[in-house]
């Protein structure tokens, strides 16, 4: 019988680590079960935060969760990619390495975003056997995420669910299901957020991640920028319901970034809900007429602005 | 009706309208007359809304995060040219040289040698067309010493430092950037640095300028170097071939101070 989670921890309520927040961590602890890490941010950096990760995950597990794998390109796989992303893993020994079911470039540009893939046979087939050759080169499973989507292909023939099913057991992969991202993706597509998480294989189910999108009046944005909204939440209590309740919970929130304790509140109302209770929410930013918001916003990816903690 | 799209066809389409210069909509046409896809061929409708504004959030967010990107990797610089004058160039640079790197930390590496070829070959030296230049130039070395390894845990033998006058006997330490600059860019950069809400001001005169960055406990300075200086760092670097350099008089005692500073290292001999 196998382990649930592929023997993958429940490492408790965490947040991604993010710069602006060394400060106050430093100064006064973690008071979160772990952080989760933008692989990318770490590769080839040899400064500061680079520095203060080392120090804190002697006390402190981490994930890497990574934006550059682009596991459904036409383009191979970046080697050079997956040789920095080993040799930081060897680093910085995470509970797990994630990254998403998406591809972030092709014929050699990249996009910096998470864009969405045509779901079906063909495209099954060919992300399989990179999942395999990923988990094969890192001598770890993979955890993929589910992303938001704005567009669905015409020629998808498979649910997004259905085709994480497969991939997970064709390759022994595990899942991060990020409720936020389902919650966005089908009120975005007109499915069942529910039903979908129903379908996944809950044994496989690593990590949650939460986070809150923006209100664009015919779609969600997955903008990272804002309270969970209550839809997710009671996503994310039944997922852990389903899950037996122990699977790692991750709150991100990578723009507007609040001040470090406000995130640990947000972060409470995880366990708030994981005792039953469905935690108080602010209305959902509706974005003005004429505004701007930004799909995987990047000040997480380019932190290295942020003042410094004092080293000393 | 046409065969069913490759993976790779759905990546070039989708690419195509998400990257085009004047926006999705010409990336839309772009692609329909390259791949003869059009938006209908390759999108599902939505329940709400149209494909076409789907397709656009895609296309708004990759220039908005890469315009982002930049503004934030060239923050002086963007404050001396303008907002509007900064991302006109920054959306040519982005089409000419998209990203081809898995970090965004690889997007600004070559805006300044951009920025330079943008300008007419012919024309005279000029304060005015150096500064942005220039100035992204030091902004790029800033990200670059910011990240690269450092002597922060290096444990130097103090036995170390007098080990001759001679460059071999040093190395440049691998956070140290240098920059020969054709005008004086430190007191200008440090005017912009403690005023950010006072407008840029004017050009400094054109002057040769030769800067080193460097990083101590994990801080960034910028320091103004004499040419020997400058040339005596270049000769210690660790890709250089050509003979060290000889350093007499006062001047031989200067390795150890530029040590104190950060800028060189003891190499490692024999």
């Amino acid at each position: 019988m196998p382990h649930p989670r592929l023997g993958l921890p429940d490492l408790g309520f965490g947040v991604g680590l993010r710069n602006v927040h060394l400060a106050d961590i430093l100064a006064h602890g973690p008071r979160v079960d772990w952080f989760e890490i933008i692989s990318e941010n770490y590769i080839d950096h040899h400064g500061y935060s680079h520095d203060a990760l080392l120090r804190l995950r002697e006390h402190t597990p981490i994930v890497m969760h990574g934006v550059s794998l682009s596991i459904g390109s036409s383009d191979p796989l970046n080697m050079a990619y997956l040789h920095k992303l080993r040799a930081l893993a060897d680093e910085v020994r995470p509970a797990w390495v994630s990254d998403h079911l998406c591809w972030t470039g092709a014929l050699t540009v990249n996009s910096h975003d998470l864009l969405p893939l045509p779901l079906n046979p063909a495209t099954f087939a060919h992300v399989r056997q990179r999942v395999l050759a990923v988990q094969d080169f890192l001598g770890r499973p993979l955890v993929l995420e589910n992303p938001s989507s704005y567009v669905q292909f015409r020629h998808s023939t498979l649910p997004e669910w259905a085709f994480l099913a497969q991939l997970v057991e064709e390759t022994g992969c595990a899942l991060l299901l990020d409720v936020n991202n389902v919650y966005v993706s089908a009120f975005n597509h007109g499915f069942d957020a529910e039903h979908y998480i129903r379908q996944l294989p809950h044994d496989h189910i690593a990590q949650i991640h939460l986070a809150g999108p923006t209100d664009c009046g015919d779609y969600l944005l997955d903008t990272h920028d804002q309270p969970v909204h209550r839809p997710a939440w009671a996503l994310y209590a039944l997922a852990q319901q389903l899950c037996g309740g122990a699977v790692s919970t991750l709150l991100e929130w990578d723009a507007n970034l609040p001040d470090y304790p406000v995130l640990l509140a947000e972060l409470d109302k995880a366990r708030q809900v994981l005792r039953g209770q469905m935690p108080d929410c602010p209305a959902p930013v509706r974005l003005p007429a004429g505004a701007a918001a930004l799909s995987t916003p990047l000040d997480h990816q380019m932190s290295r602005h942020e003042p410094l903690a004092d080293p000393a | 009706m046409n065969p069913s799209p490759t993976l790779l066809d759905s990546q070039r389409w989708l690419l195509t309208v998400m990257t085009a210069s004047q926006g999705a909509e010409a990336g839309l046409a772009l692609a329909a007359q390259a791949q003869g896809l059009t938006l209908e061929d390759m999108i599902m409708p939505p329940p709400r809304g149209d494909a076409r504004a789907r397709v656009a959030v895609y296309a708004g967010g990759y220039l908005a995060r890469l315009l982002a990107c930049l503004r934030a990797d060239f923050p002086l610089l963007a404050r001396v040219m303008g907002d509007e004058v900064f991302d006109f160039f920054a959306r040519r640079y982005l089409h000419h040289c998209p990203s081809r790197s898995t970090t965004l930390y690889d997007l600004g590496a070559r805006f300044a040698d951009f920025l330079a070829a943008s300008q007419p070959p012919s024309a005279e030296p000029h304060a005015e067309l150096a500064l942005p230049v220039a100035l992204a130039r030091l902004e790029r070395a800033y990200v670059e010493c910011l990240r690269a390894p450092g002597l922060e845990h290096a444990a130097l033998d103090m036995a170390d430092w007098w080990r001759g006058l001679d460059a071999r006997a040093w190395r440049l330490a691998p956070c140290v950037r240098l920059l020969a600059l054709p005008l004086p860019l430190a007191p200008y950069w440090q005017t912009l640095q403690q005023q950010p809400n006072a407008p840029p001001p004017p050009a400094p005169a054109l002057a040769p300028c030769w800067l080193a960055l460097t990083r101590q406990h994990w801080r960034v300075q910028v320091l103004a170097l004499q040419d020997w200086q400058y040339q005596f760092l270049c000769t210690c670097q660790p890709d250089h071939t050509a003979p060290a350099a000889a350093l007499s008089g006062e001047q031989a005692l200067w390795p150890h101070q530029a040590a104190d500073v950060g800028l060189l290292t003891p190499a490692q001999m024999g």
